[in-house]
């Protein structure tokens, strides 16, 4: 009897214990994959199965010095199509993302589609393909909790992202992401070499939007420039075609 | 005079578009937190602050060029005033004295492009497309071929559905991914390998392309349509596609009737790879085998003679990406059909004995560049600058020793206009393939405008 007595005076303690600890435990920190997939949840669901009218603005010394006007059709992180609409001499040229780490490029004047690399330059700014085409980035990336930071004002997850293998355009990446919602807020990209490369910025246009859509890529080889991207335009539908993300549709243009 | 004019105009036409386009416009939305921070690499400073700029586009202007939107008539154009200054090579084996082919040493040159094309329904998968090509001035070029009046280089309608397309018309389509040679390109007139920008002739056909997730497969039916359409034979082919991560690979079948003297047609059979091997490099493979070769060659006498049997031809590159916009492009090309040194000499010696005695142009014909050897190297160089300015230079070597450089500059006035130089440079010895080209160096100027 003394035994069962002391046996129910544990479950008691126990489940008290628990009771106390579960309210504690949802307030836990999420893992740092989680916090990623989050951050980049604003970017990629948004941009699911929509086409997107978006200018690419090349400034130098705060001068607008070239622009660019692309219609992106936006399958998931691995299918992209990305066409050129402006300025006229390079209408019609495409950007495809076929499938992981498979891009393409389509010069309408020769007719000719080429195998490109993932970390060519999109439409010559600093943005690479994967910058642009790729935003989830846990597919190449394993992610790490550093810790937590003051971004001006604001309190951030500070993630160090490291390559899972040689294979991907940088070794490194140091993603800060607003605590309160997983809000993107900004990326430094390194080199194998651990050099700093270039830094992405990102926002919302106004207070009605949610997810970034306003990027602006700084490169630290060339200080006096910077790259900004701007979606402008989009329309949600039910998917594109499959063939639309495949290598011979741009013969097809 | 005349291109200062033309830029002076030029330049003010931009100012006046920009002028118009200003806007004060604030951007919606509050800046990325941040204060200047002298630590910081990039000076910590607003990276938004830029966009309170000028010059950005509104939402309506940008998707205004959307290539798909409506079933209005979509136009495309280009305009282009060209010199051209060519050092002729009056010692050519194959144009003495420039009394073959008589080349122009000076020319100048108007261009005009114009693309058309309209989707016909809501679902936009009827389409069709004009493309044409003017000229109003007729001259010959240093590669030999001669420009005069119009040309269409594409007109067809095209329908997509569900996982499969069709195309009626003249079309160009150009099969291997290769940079600079294409030896499975067989359908259109072959590109130049030392000038990749140049825009060729289409071919009518009837092409249906089935495409899944597994790959694609097209086939095309042709005939042997030359520039007047006059045709007489069919001609068909196939290609099988497939693309992964990283890699691709596709086979290329392409046949056809006999010729009317009896000849069988130089079957095709082909293959190409391409791969993302590392971060910025890629590598690719292109071959193939033809049933016939029906290439003229040369013996010690002077008679010509064909050489039955089977030939290959062989592609293997890699392009490099330098970090922003510059790349490197390696390519080796095996023509097997090529001459040796000794047909070589054989052919010029030919050449000399036929063209001393007038201008017979039929052993000139034979003269084709990146023909006349057994092993090219084509080394290509890009760069761009400050958003401006672009560098193509590319080098062109061949067995003999003998080599081609070529350097194209373009400055990007604005949106719209652009200003190029090209300069070509053939050099190579008496017995050489460059060295016998018919032009020495050629200085070209050009003037576009696209809209």
């Amino acid at each position: 009897m003394k035994t069962i007595g002391f046996k129910k005076i544990n479950a008691i303690l126990l489940a008290g214990t628990l009771m106390i600890l579960a309210p504690l435990c949802s307030y836990a920190e999420p893992s740092a994959l989680q916090i990623l997939d989050r951050a980049d949840d604003k970017w990629d669901l948004n941009l699911r199965n929509a086409t997107t009218a978006l200018e690419l603005l090349v400034y130098r010394e705060s001068e607008l010095r070239k622009s660019y006007h692309l219609k992106l059709k936006y399958q998931d992180t691995d299918h992209v199509l990305a066409e050129t609409t402006f300025p006229p001499r390079n209408e019609g040229e495409i950007m495809l993302q076929a499938g992981r780490r498979n891009y393409w490029l389509f010069l309408p004047n020769i007719n000719r589609a080429m195998r490109i690399s993932e970390s060519n330059s999109l439409s010559n700014s600093d943005f690479s393909n994967t910058d642009l085409l790729s935003p989830r980035l846990s597919n190449e990336y394993a992610p790490a909790l550093i810790g937590t930071e003051k971004l001006g004002d604001v309190e951030t997850y500070k993630l160090e992202l490291l390559a899972k293998d040689e294979s991907t355009p940088y070794a490194k990446i140091i993603y800060w992401i607003r605590k309160a919602d997983y809000f993107p807020l900004r990326r430094d990209y390194y080199t194998f070499s651990q050099q700093l490369l270039k830094r992405l910025d990102m926002k919302a246009s106004s207070a009605k939007v949610s997810w970034p859509d306003t990027f602006v890529m700084s490169s630290v080889l060339e200080r006096d420039k910077k790259t900004v991207i701007r979606y402008l335009k989009q329309t949600h539908g039910p998917g594109f075609p499959p063939e639309t993300f495949h290598e011979s549709s741009l013969m097809k243009r | 005079m005349k291109i200062i004019s033309h830029v002076a105009l030029s330049a003010g036409v931009l100012a006046a578009l920009l002028a118009a386009n200003v806007r004060a416009e604030s951007v919606a939305g509050a800046p990325l937190p941040g204060k200047p921070d002298a630590q910081d690499p990039f000076g910590g400073d607003d990276p938004f602050a830029v966009l309170g700029a000028k010059d950005r586009a509104t939402p309506d202007q940008a998707t205004q060029n959307d290539p798909h939107r409506g079933a209005r008539v979509k136009t495309e154009g280009s305009l282009f005033l060209k010199s051209v200054y060519n050092n002729l090579n009056l010692d050519s084996r194959i144009n003495p004295g420039n009394r073959v082919m008589l080349l122009d040493q000076q020319r100048q040159i108007f261009e005009a492009r114009l693309t058309l094309s309209q989707h016909l329904d809501e679902a936009q998968q009827w389409r069709w497309l004009f493309k044409g090509f003017a000229s109003i001035a007729s001259y010959i070029d240093q590669y030999g071929m001669t420009n005069q009046g119009g040309r269409v280089d594409e007109l067809f309608v095209d329908r997509k559905g569900a996982g499969w397309f069709a195309n009626l018309g003249k079309r160009r389509i150009v099969w291997g991914h290769a940079q600079g040679f294409n030896p499975v390109n067989v359908v259109v007139p072959p590109r130049d390998p030392t000038n990749p920008s140049r825009e060729t002739e289409g071919q009518p056909m009837l092409w249906v392309n089935k495409a899944s997730g597994a790959g694609a497969l097209d086939v095309i039916a042709t005939r042997n349509y030359d520039r007047n359409y006059a045709s007489d034979q069919n001609r068909w082919g196939v290609k099988l596609s497939h693309a992964a991560a990283k890699s691709d690979y596709a086979l290329y079948y392409f046949d056809g009737s006999r010729y009317r003297d009896g000849r069988a047609y130089e079957r095709m059979l082909g293959g190409s790879f391409s791969a993302d091997v590392y971060p910025g490099i890629t590598v690719y493979l292109e071959a193939a085998r033809f049933a016939d070769n029906y290439r003229n060659y040369y013996d010690a006498t002077g008679a010509s003679f064909f050489k039955n049997g089977a030939y290959s031809q062989t592609v293997a590159g890699s392009t490099l990406n330098l970090g922003g916009k510059r790349s490197v492009a390696v390519e080796y090309f095996r023509n097997e059909p090529g001459y040796s040194e000794a047909e070589r000499l054989n052919y010029f010696q030919a050449a000399d004995q036929q063209l001393s005695g007038g201008p017979a142009t039929g052993i000139a014909n034979d003269f084709r560049l990146t023909w006349m050897n057994r092993d090219y190297l084509l080394v290509r160089y890009q760069n761009e600058w400050r958003e401006r300015y672009t560098l193509d230079a590319s080098a062109l070597l061949a067995g003999d020793n003998s080599h081609l450089l070529r350097a194209q500059g373009n400055y990007a006035i604005s949106d719209y206009y652009e200003l190029r130089i090209v300069l070509l440079r053939y050099q190579g010895s008496h017995d050489s393939e460059f060295g016998n080209n018919p032009v020495r160096n050629a200085l070209e100027l050009w003037l576009g405008a696209n809209f």
